[in-house]
């Protein structure tokens, strides 16, 4: 790993825990996804071998979440006036935007990490499936990496930290939710037509329940990394374009 | 300068703008060309593989040959009123893709939303699916599929039912199958004693066992008579069950139909449990049967039962002292050890129960073969029937060796008669010749047990009810083990190897296993106090009918009973209401515990570990900057 890369990587990711924003967005995920599985998920009365319950608002609650990790990624930097000093450092505006990045992506596997005691206390309750569960972590893994990429690239066009979360709120909101799906009927949505195959191709809920239901195609992994990647790519562009 | 900066910018911005729109077409055009390459190709990430069709499914789904045409009825409402259900049929429209991604050419889906008094609603009836009611009694939901192909045939599955899922892809590829093959098989049933049909008894309804309804729904099944001279040659299985006594005859009728190629399943059983529960005794076996079997190589020993202590059932029983654990060693549970897992209607079968079963003597004989289905362990001891019927089942003879209990036998044997009985009356020449020796490979399905076909050895009748085969939700493999053996048995050996993927007799949901798991303790006081109910309210409905229907006289010692029997009622009610508020209230308490370690304690810990995680590395790091100041300055 280059030294330059490793150097902000851990800066940033030092940086979470600092300012004490880690504890508050730890403490608030566990809660909200927590609070969703027990009150909203119906844990205690649907069949959860599979943890549904936990997993069927994780999205949502990632929308939220992860852009107030992510929104002072590069607006700090901005604000403070140190990019331009950042960027005269030897280090490549790729190395820089997969640092800060990367540190946003393994804040939100932390932030993720505090439901694996709740996967072990489930399996003392009900049989589970773990294989099915496992994927289900996977796809809570790529929405993370998802949506950090497209909250850094967000940052990177503003500098002011409040403007950014709520554009990076919207963002993945609209990633999301806003789909095709108006142009077929409920009647069609299994259909095997090309015309309705292209829809859903494009539905980010479809690809998260392919997920979730343990059903794994490389169609859904090449979703989240066909945003992941040209996000990315944006945020380096950004970068170059914005600076003075 | 200010105009050239602003151009600057604005251009740089433009090009940003036109980079993004075209990042974003290529996130566009890329998932539409993986949609389109590999939306059909997907890995099964379940422990049960649920979404991985077996063998036979992906045969009998290569077999389609005209295009069928899946229209699934969802209630929208469904989602809303019941979402456990719900949730299911999320998994079934799941499974429902797999079949058509495995020939999209042949299978087609359709869902429609059957709204409550709209056509879709009339159609779905129209088609025979079952309805039900939503929570508040107002309406009519649907979730029921019906299976069509363009030769006008259909199959419906009146409703899918979340305590079959184990038998979802057993349900879907037997309907696919059904359709392939429209032309429904004929197989014959010879009942001893058992009330297995209401034609049987001439009842108007629920009078037919669950494993008969699964028959029905794939075959043409028709009643045969022991008075019979022949048995009809489009019989392609003939299931002869507890045959007590059988006529000559119809012995002969045997002989032929299995020296002709015919196929039998033959339930000996030396002491029918359930008859005896029925009528109040079994009837004996007089043991003619073996006259027939002996020239196939086997031998039932009708004056023997077999028990087991190493795959025997425990059961609770109220005794004088009162309630204890009884083992019962001739009530059998056979798993996957004791059933020959290589033939194609036994693979995966992991649950079979009987109660007292017989035992089968096999001799090697040429031009047949002979395979067991059924064993006991090298633990198998053997109890005189007559002794069991009279005095229990604790008086067995020390044997310890292990019985055969079931045997395939296939092949070709001699006859057991010289010439037709009937020769000479004039009647021989309306038969088919007497064949002295098989002109066709016979088979032969000999399972020492006839309770092995009761409906409660197998099924939850309380959940099942009187519904039909898709309402059946099974807790052990008997009925499975018939149907696929009928298969096997017809020659359709692709859907003999249907088998189900796990058995769940109920919803898992996860407050029910806590109220289950706290139940435990309180189980035998529950239970005989739920039996004690039981006897009180059927005393005072039997007198109450007694009395409406004028069949006895009133008197005082008779009200004064009654009176006893109602407060009694409500005193045992009232402890059995105890009993589940205690339960109840133990059950909450431990939800609330989960939610609370959950929410609070669990998240609380780590971000305490973190706190403390990031404490001493910010200490380490002041001491190591403190040390390299202190250094500085002494040098």
């Amino acid at each position: 790993m280059p030294i330059a890369f490793k150097t902000v990587f851990n800066k940033e990711f030092a940086g979470f825990f600092r300012s004490g924003n880690a504890y508050i967005v730890l403490g608030i995920y566990a809660l909200l996804s927590f609070a969703a599985t027990f009150y909203a998920g119906g844990y205690f009365s649907l069949d959860n071998t599979s943890l549904t319950s936990f997993f069927l608002y994780q999205p949502e609650i990632l929308i939220v979440l992860l852009p107030a990790i992510t929104m002072r990624s590069w607006t700090d930097e901005r604000r403070q006036g140190t990019l331009e000093y950042l960027l005269t450092q030897p280090i490549s505006y790729v190395s820089a935007v997969l640092a800060k990045f990367g540190a946003a992506w393994l804040f939100g596997l932390l932030m993720l990490s505090v439901s694996l005691p709740f996967w072990l206390l489930t399996s003392f309750l009900t049989p589970l499936d773990n294989l099915n569960i496992l994927s289900s972590y996977l796809v809570c893994i790529l929405i993370i990496g998802t949506f950090s990429a497209l909250g850094c690239t967000v940052s990177a066009f503003n500098s002011n930290t409040v403007i950014a979360y709520i554009i990076s709120i919207f963002v993945l909101w609209c990633l999301c939710n806003l789909n095709l799906d108006f142009l077929i009927t409920p009647a069609e949505n299994i259909s095997d037509d090309v015309f309705v195959r292209v829809i859903r191709s494009l539905n980010f809920n479809k690809h998260y329940q392919d997920f979730v239901s343990g059903q794994i195609g490389l169609d859904n992994v090449i979703y989240f990394f066909s945003v992941m990647i040209p996000a990315l790519w944006l945020n380096v562009i950004a970068l170059e374009f914005k600076k003075k | 300068m200010a105009n050239i900066a602003r151009s600057i910018r604005l251009k740089k911005n433009y090009i940003l703008a036109v980079f993004a729109i075209l990042l974003f077409l290529s996130f566009v055009f890329v998932n539409i060309g993986s949609g389109l390459l590999f939306g059909r190709k997907k890995a099964d990430f379940t422990g049960d593989a649920r979404y991985t069709l077996s063998e036979a499914s992906r045969q009998i789904v290569s077999e389609i040959n005209t295009p069928v045409y899946i229209r699934l009825y969802l209630s929208s409402a469904v989602s809303r009123e019941y979402p456990a259900l719900y949730q299911y049929s999320q998994t079934v429209l799941r499974r429902l893709e797999t079949y058509r991604n495995q020939n999209p050419e042949m299978i087609q889906i359709e869902v429609k939303d059957p709204e409550p008094y709209g056509k879709i609603a009339e159609e779905a009836k129209a088609q025979g699916l079952k309805s039900f009611l939503s929570t508040d009694g107002q309406f009519e939901l649907y979730f029921g599929a019906v299976f069509g192909n363009d030769n006008g045939d259909s199959r419906i599955i009146e409703q899918f039912s979340p305590g079959r899922a184990g038998y979802l892809e057993n349900d879907i590829s037997r309907t696919i199958a059904g359709l392939n093959n429209p032309l429904r098989t004929k197989i014959g049933i010879l009942n001893g004693n058992l009330p297995i049909s209401e034609k049987t008894y001439g009842q108007n309804k629920g009078n037919e066992w669950a494993f008969l309804k699964l028959l029905q729904n794939e075959y043409d099944v028709v009643p045969i008579s022991s008075r019979m001279v022949e048995i009809p040659y489009d019989v392609e299985t003939l299931l002869l069950i507890s045959p007590a006594n059988i006529p000559p005859l119809f012995a002969y009728a045997l002989d032929q139909y299995l020296l002709r190629g015919g196929r039998v399943i033959l339930f000996a059983d030396p002491y029918s449990e359930i008859e005896a529960e029925i009528y109040g005794t079994a009837s004996v076996n007089s043991g003619n049967i073996n006259k027939t079997l002996k020239n196939w190589g086997a031998s039932v020993d009708f004056n023997k039962v077999i028990g087991d202590p190493d795959i025997s059932e425990n059961i609770v029983a109220t005794t004088d002292k009162g309630q204890r654990l009884q083992n019962r060693p001739t009530w059998l549970n056979l798993n996957k050890q004791h059933i020959n897992q290589d033939l194609v209607f036994s693979k995966n079968i992991a649950s079979v129960r009987l109660k007292s079963p017989g035992s089968i003597e096999l001799q090697t004989k040429e031009h047949i073969k002979s395979t067991p289905l059924f064993s006991t362990t090298q633990n198998g001891n053997s109890i005189d029937t007559e002794t069991l019927k009279l005095f229990g089942d604790q008086n067995f003879a020390d044997e310890h060796r292990q019985y055969i209990i079931a045997a395939l036998i296939e092949g070709t044997a001699d006859s057991s008669y010289l010439h037709n009985p009937l020769d000479g009356t004039g009647f021989e020449e309306e038969m088919l010749p007497f064949l002295p020796t098989s002109i066709k490979e016979g088979k032969l399905l000999i399972i020492a047990d006839s309770d092995i076909l009761a409906d409660s050895l197998w099924i939850n009748e309380q959940i099942s009810g009187d519904g039909g085969v898709y309402e059946q939700i099974p807790y052990t493999q008997n009925g499975e083990l018939i149907l696929r053996a009928v298969d096997y048995m017809t020659g359709a050996g692709n859907i003999a190897g249907l088998g189900s993927k796990q058995l769940s007799p109920e919803l898992n949901s996860i407050s029910r296993e806590i109220y289950q798991r706290r139940l435990k303790p309180y189980l035998p006081e529950y239970e005989s106090v739920k039996k004690l109910l039981e006897e009180k309210e059927k005393f005072v409905k039997t007198w109450n009918e007694v009395i409406q229907n004028n069949e006895a006289k009133l008197n005082m010692s008779v009200v004064k009973k009654l009176e006893q029997t109602r407060r009694d009622i409500e005193k045992i009610k009232e402890k059995q209401k105890q009993i589940e508020y205690r339960v109840r209230k133990e059950t909450t308490a431990e939800i609330d515990a989960v939610i609370w370690i959950n929410m609070a304690g669990i998240p609380a810990l780590i971000l305490f570990a973190v706190w403390i995680f990031c404490f001493i590395r910010t200490k380490r790091r002041s001491r190591k900057v403190r040390e390299v100041i202190n250094e500085y300055k002494i040098s």
